[in-house]
């Protein structure tokens, strides 16, 4: 066969390369020699000479015969790098300058998608087809009331009166219910939290974890009214805490601070189906909820449990969810607040963020930080792609002289990316720093409270970093390969022996323009974010903010009321009033914005009360101590507070509630009900000016105090520069006072509100490190054309000073151009941020995203930069001699 | 021909070339420098050999399997590489003559028409 001659002739083409370049060497001379010795015998003169130019140029004979090789191919490339690295050295600020930006660009992006793709795509590990795993959700629809319209929204909470009737409607289907929160294991020195979950006892089978030792839940563990202690742990636990000590399964240990036996260990792999790792999981009747007035949690509505379920097809999942939906409307259970509604259940993606429930605004963030992410990519893209151009037309010289030398186009090209991709794979390596270093930053900014499942730095978000490096060296690599087809040698190498001649090019300009136009918008987004912070910490929330520091404790539970409690507060409450700098104290049953208590407040007369729109509907209550209102900062703006010859029939109510429930009258010495429908009255005595109930940012609501002497939570008043000292104190003391079990809280409302400022203080941060980082990457653009222009046209600008004109005409003329590039940028990207302003409209607070003096501001900034960065290397020329410029290169 | 030339028209020069080796070769084993004056001697000149094109040429028969080449003695006692046609080779030949003559036949037809 033909190929198997072929094929060994080529294997031994490769192998043997050297020798057989003087085999083909050896071959031509015998091929001189004998056509010289014809010629000889024929009677030539010039015998020799003849012959050498009838067989023509060897090199190039030679040259064609090897680059038929494939060993030929691999020698180019090492001759190409080799070059490529000769001369990036020669360059290093170029060099330097294409790494950077691809590093950060490249980088920037990767860090993103790995947030993203472990928020948003990837499915939780160890269970089987999660593609079949669905969350449900309830779609409740709340009808006009009271001013406000009628209102849809998706949320995922159900009660377990809801769970049982939906699997009731459905009997042997796989749903499963579960609870998630923190427990500490083991006891005193020893103790850790971790995360768990209380789950029904088809959880694992529905999620299709296997237990890898031990056992699942079993029967006689499963009913919902005996609690069983048992658990089962994950394997990453049983690795962590328990070193892997397969004697673990049997061993009674203390979760929650009680007893529970270790009964299963699920396989490697399962952490939960959240972001968050979950590592115990326990069952639904251990749910450490205590019964109210006798009726165990199962029968209220008190806990919110997560409902999960297993569909083969599209058609199961609609009959299921309609099943579902006529259950759930049809449960009876305590009618508390409940909605007078119709309500539909739906079904989401096993994967919470893409679920319809509302976004948390991190994730929000998130999103848009992608988006910037992107636009720095692609001026990234743009920059490097610039700068290539640039030294491009720098070599067209040497380019030239290649080409005339003989070497044919394709291999120039080779060669010019050969560099690309040198430089690429640097860029690349850096790249891999920055993202390694950004998803970590990006997790602990925008979840700092996940305790993530998955490490942020894996296989898929390396693999993502080189292929986008390779597209960004692929693309702008190509920039100078394009460019140079329309090169005509002659041309370049005349024009090229002076450097005289400035080519302009619509692709430079047009890349500046873009990376311009790109870096107003990120300032502006900035801007805009760092406005929006401003505007929220501006908020008054009706409280001396930086003055409250509280503490409370429990012992059992953190809902119930406990008198050794209580007791320690009073003597801490003693203790502390002679501690320096402490202005005022109170107590009250919760600390300041933190839990309000609901229940069903009425009024003579009146059925149902009038209810608010928006997010807090209902009037909450607060047990405080007659001083509260003076040792908050919350101004009674009519009436009075509390007294002891109220004999605990008094309330104060806020001014919302004032107004809304008895508008246009006054309030004072109104009857009513706090704790429902009763025999006697409570009077109102005073109206307490508004404040926030519980966040920075929320609707109206109506508020109301009770009053009582002692509390769970001590309140007090202190100089700001001694919290610190005060708070090291309190929890001492009520630490000494209490068993070892009780858990003790002390806090400052400063830090509540940072946390709630948080993801404010997170947009302007990261918006305005990417927007910096856009307007430098896009200042190095500029600066490097116009340095390029002057350079090229330094003899020009020499001439013309020569024959008199001014050096600041000259000047002029040279960064005219490099100013109005800039401009047109800055233009496109006004219009630009105008157009995209509705993607962070959400997100801002106080101030809409066409905010003229954001966009002034982002505008006036880059035309001023831009205007800097083309001026200077333009100045830093003209400050030669004349003389020297027209003599130089 | 050129080696900046379009590529086209050096293809099918170069198969033209290809295919006067292998006719060469389909006689006697030759060595490059005599494959090129049996071709110029048997067209009586008319067919000058571009002997800088002729050695990729050989080049890219071996590559094909379409020969082999080992040193030998000339008879001039220089040493010097011998091509040596294959089976392969020869079918070759005969596809690449049967187009020639249809090729040919074809631009007759053409000129004779009236």
């Amino acid at each position: 066969m033909s190929w198997i001659d072929g094929l060994r002739y080529r294997i031994d083409a490769f192998l043997r390369r050297g020798a057989r370049e003087r085999e083909s060497d050896e071959e031509l001379h015998t091929h001189l020699e004998l056509d010289t010795a014809q010629r000889l015998h024929r009677g030539a003169s010039d015998a020799r000479f003849a012959a050498r130019r009838r067989l023509g140029n060897l090199t190039t004979i030679k040259e064609n015969l090897h680059q038929l090789g494939a060993r030929a191919w691999i020698d180019r490339l090492q001759q190409d790098l080799r070059y490529a690295i000769r001369g990036i050295r020669r360059s290093p600020g170029f060099a330097a300058t294409v790494i950077v930006t691809i590093a950060l660009g490249v980088g920037a992006n990767a860090a993103v998608f790995s947030f993203l793709d472990q928020v948003f795509v990837r499915a939780p590990g160890g269970v089987s087809r999660p593609a079949e795993l669905r969350r449900l959700y309830i779609r409740a629809h709340e009808s006009p009331r009271l001013g406000a319209a009628a209102r849809t929204f998706v949320h995922g909470y159900f009660t377990y009166p809801h769970y049982d009737a939906i699997r009731a409607a459905s009997p042997g289907a796989p749903i499963a219910a579960f609870e998630r929160n923190g427990v500490t294991i083991g006891r005193g020195e020893a103790t850790t939290i971790a995360s768990a979950v209380w789950v029904s006892p088809n959880y694992l089978s529905v999620l299709g974890v296997p237990i890898a030792l031990g056992r699942g839940f079993g029967a006689d563990e499963s009913r919902i009214d005996v609690p069983a202690p048992v658990a089962i742990i994950s394997h990453r636990l049983w690795k962590h805490s328990f070193a892997a000590d397969s004697s673990i399964v049997g061993r009674t240990i203390d979760i929650g601070k009680r007893p529970v036996t270790v009964i299963g260990i699920t396989r490697a792999g399962f952490s939960g189906i959240d972001i968050d790792e979950t590592d115990v999981i326990l069952p639904l009747n251990a749910y450490p909820e205590p019964p109210e007035n006798g009726v165990p949690w199962y029968k209220t509505d008190d806990v919110s449990l997560t409902l999960l379920a297993r569909v083969t097809n599209s058609n199961a999942e609609s009959a299921l969810l309609a099943r579902s939906t006529f259950a759930y409307n049809h449960t009876p259970q305590i009618p508390r607040f409940s909605f007078d509604t119709t309500s539909t259940l739906l079904a989401g993606p096993i994967v919470q963020a893409r679920g319809p429930a509302s976004q948390q605004r991190e994730v929000s963030i998130g999103l848009r930080v992608a988006g910037v992410a992107l636009a720095l990519l692609l001026i990234a893209v743009a920059n490097v792609a610039t700068l290539f151009l640039v030294r491009a037309a720098r070599q067209r010289r040497e380019v030239a002289l290649r080409l005339a030398l003989g070497a044919s186009r394709s291999h120039v090209y080779a060669q010019l990316w050969t560099e690309s991709a040198v430089l690429a794979g640097l860029g690349s390596v850096a790249a891999l720093a920055v993202a390694w270093w950004g998803s970590a930053a990006l997790r602990t900014l925008l979840l700092p409270s996940v305790s993530w499942a998955t490490s942020a730095f894996d296989v898929r978000v390396i693999g993502a970093t080189l292929v986008m490096s390779a597209l960004v060296g692929l693309v702008a690599g190509s920039a100078p390969v394009m460019l140079s087809r329309r090169r005509d040698v002659l041309d370049a190498m005349k024009g090229g022996a002076r450097d005289g001649v400035y080519h302009r090019s619509r692709l430079r300009t047009g890349l500046l323009a873009v990376q311009t136009a790109l870096s107003v918008v990120l300032i502006a987004g900035a801007g805009l974010f760092v406005r929006s912070l401003g505007n929220v910490r501006a908020i008054e929330v009706g409280y001396a903010v930086d003055s409250l520091v509280h503490a409370t404790a429990f012992i059992r539970n953190q809902w119930s009321y406990e008198p050794e409690v209580v007791q320690a507060i009073r003597v801490l409450s003693a203790r502390m009033a002679s501690e320096p700098g402490v202005l005022g104290a109170t107590v009250s049953s919760s600390a300041p914005m933190g839990s309000w208590t609901g229940v069903a407040f009425a009024l003579p007369g009146v059925d149902t009360i009038p209810r608010l729109s928006g997010d807090n509907p209902y009037p909450m209550l607060n047990w405080v101590a007659p001083e509260f209102f003076a040792t908050v900062g919350m101004r009674i703006v009519a009436g009075r507070t509390f007294t002891p010859s109220d004999s605990g029939h008094a309330i104060v109510v806020n001014e919302t509630m004032a107004r809304t429930l008895w508008p246009g009258q006054d309030p004072i010495g109104k009857c009513a009900f706090p704790f429902g429908r009763k025999a006697t009255c409570s009077y109102v005595v005073g109206v307490a000016a508004n404040a926030h109930r519980m966040r920075i940012i929320e609707d109206a609501s109506m508020n109301y105090f009770v009053p009582q002497t002692d509390g769970m939570t001590l309140i007090l008043r202190v100089d700001p520069d001694r919290r610190a000292t005060i708070m090291t104190r309190m929890r001492r003391e009520l630490q000494s006072q209490l068993p070892t079990a009780a858990t003790v809280t002390v806090g400052r409302l400063s830090d509540r509100l940072d946390r709630e400022l948080r993801p404010w203080r997170l947009g302007a941060s990261i918006f305005l490190a990417f927007g910096l980082l856009a307007v430098l990457v896009a200042a190095i653009g500029v600066y490097s054309v116009i340095a390029y222009a002057v350079s090229q046209r330094t003899r020009e600008m020499g001439v013309r000073v020569a024959l008199g004109a001014r050096l600041i005409d000259v000047v002029r003329l040279v960064v005219g151009e490099g100013v109005r590039v800039v401009a047109a940028g800055v233009l496109i990207g006004v219009g630009a941020s105008l157009a995209l302003g509705k993607l962070v409209a959400t997100l801002l607070y106080g101030v809409t995203p066409r905010d003229p003096l954001v966009l002034g501001a982002a505008a006036l900034a880059l035309l001023v930069i831009g205007g800097v960065a083309a001026l200077w290397p333009a100045l830093r020329a003209a400050k030669t001699d004349p003389i020297t410029a027209l003599r130089a290169e | 021909m050129s080696r900046m030339a379009a590529s086209s028209k050096s293809e099918y020069l170069a198969g033209t070339l290809e295919m006067l080796i292998l006719r060469t070769l389909a006689v006697e084993s030759l060595h490059g420098y005599a494959i090129a004056q049996h071709i110029e001697r048997l067209s009586q000149d008319v067919l000058q050999v571009e002997y800088g094109s002729l050695y990729p040429a050989l080049d890219r028969v071996l590559r094909k399997g379409w020969a082999t080449a080992k040193w030998g003695q000339s008879p001039t006692g220089r040493r010097a590489r011998y091509y040596t046609i294959t089976k392969s080779g020869r079918a070759q030949l005969g596809i690449k003559v049967a187009d020639y003559e249809r090729f040919s036949r074809a631009i007759a037809r053409v000129i004779k028409a009236t």
